[in-house]
């Protein structure tokens, strides 16, 4: 496999949330504003990229038997860890997205990328492999927690502070928004328009 | 007899490979959280403080049995009282009402109102949240008698539209505190 097509099939042909449609909880919890994708995909996009590279390290040493409850310990270390680091690091942001970075270890794309691909591949081409599918997650939950923000609420970058330190940055576009988009079932509503459009613009490609 | 022993020995070696990593899991996991504890725990201290703080605007607080005594110039003014109702439209809401002591010529007043936890409709609930409205504002100052404790148009609180539920557990939570 080469780079450009494991980046094509990250970010577009294999997308995990557009096409292979794992990791909808935590996707469809957190796109309710541009700042909670943010945190939240970055966080996966790291635990993906770090867990493919250690699978892939140690898939010398595994067994049929013993290869999935390995993968997931793995997968598991890392969210933990990533979750002691945000709590270290960004201490208010994880009051608002903790509860969804503890059930990365249940997002599938880890664990599919894992077995599908780290445990069956050289350690770079495993590494960029989680890189490109954790990209391509965090742009879908940006595009979502932008949609649902802007048409929900009428703001935009709402406590993105939180997570850059900054002053805070947050633009007030209209007074209010089409609420059911920042409610759980706007969540399912924008995800299914933004999968009927790449299937349009894959139709049109063809 | 030497096939059997190779076979014990491969069962062996597949149960010890998962050990190494999980032992090795467990003590990256203990070394980070070795590390990182005490600023977490200090980032949780600084985060509720400043939350406290906030809402006496800077007086000096004394951890009490139920709650905060707060203080300015070293005599106490009031109390800070969390308070948790499961009125709400979903699941409990979690209050810190802080009050003003009762003296010969005044009764209690509410200094400040905080929603810490609460899991309210986001879009329409969360306006309790100070993040998100002024709402919880209006609370400051009033007292029980001077204050009809039900929503407008019938008492003196004004409701958050399209969330009476919620209006009127945080409204009755603080009533109840105000009237113990």
């Amino acid at each position: 496999m080469t780079a450009i097509n494991l980046a094509k099939d990250g970010l577009w042909k294999n997308n995990p949330a557009l096409v292979q449609l794992l990791g909808l909880c935590p996707l469809l919890a957190t796109s309710n504003s541009f700042a909670t994708s943010l945190g939240l995909g970055l966080t996966t996009l790291a635990v993906l990229t770090l867990s493919n590279f250690t699978i892939s390290l140690v898939r010398g040493l595994l067994d049929e038997e013993t290869r999935l409850p390995v993968q997931i310990l793995v997968i598991a270390t890392f969210v933990t860890l990533a979750d002691l680091s945000l709590q270290y690091w960004f201490f208010d942001m994880h009051q608002r997205i903790g509860l969804f970075v503890a059930l990365i270890v249940t997002n599938c794309t880890l664990l599919g990328r894992a077995e599908a691909f780290a445990s069956k591949n050289p350690i770079i081409s495993s590494t960029f492999d989680g890189l490109m599918m954790g990209t391509g997650f965090l742009l879908v939950l940006l595009l979502m927690g932008t949609i649902r923000e802007v048409a929900g609420n009428g703001t935009l970058f709402t406590n993105l502070h939180l997570l850059t330190g900054t002053p805070d940055m947050s633009i007030q576009l209209a007074d209010s928004g089409f609420l059911l988009l920042a409610l759980p079932p706007g969540a399912f509503l924008t995800l299914g328009c933004l999968i009927a459009c790449k299937n349009v613009i894959d139709g049109a490609l063809r | 007899m030497t096939i059997r022993m190779t076979t014990r020995l491969t069962t062996h070696m597949k149960i010890l490979k998962p050990t190494v990593l999980a032992l090795t899991c467990a003590f990256l996991l203990a070394f980070t959280h070795q590390i990182t504890q005490q600023t977490i725990q200090s980032n949780q201290r600084h985060y509720e403080e400043r939350i406290l703080r906030e809402m006496v605007n800077g007086a000096e607080l004394e951890k009490s049995i139920s709650g905060y005594n707060v203080f300015r110039k070293g005599t106490q003014v009031g109390t800070i009282e969390p308070f948790m109702t499961s009125r709400g439209y979903n699941g409990e809401i979690d209050l810190l009402i802080a009050l003003s002591l009762k003296s010969s010529t005044q009764d209690r007043k509410i200094i400040s109102v905080r929603v810490i936890h609460h899991e309210e409709t986001p879009g329409i609930g969360d306006k309790i949240e100070p993040d998100v409205s002024s709402w919880i504002h209006q609370f400051a100052g009033k007292s029980a008698r001077d204050t009809d404790w039900t929503l407008s148009p019938e008492g003196d609180i004004d409701a958050i539209s399209g969330a009476t539920i919620t209006s009127r557990a945080v409204t009755g939570a603080i009533a109840e505190v105000l009237s113990e």
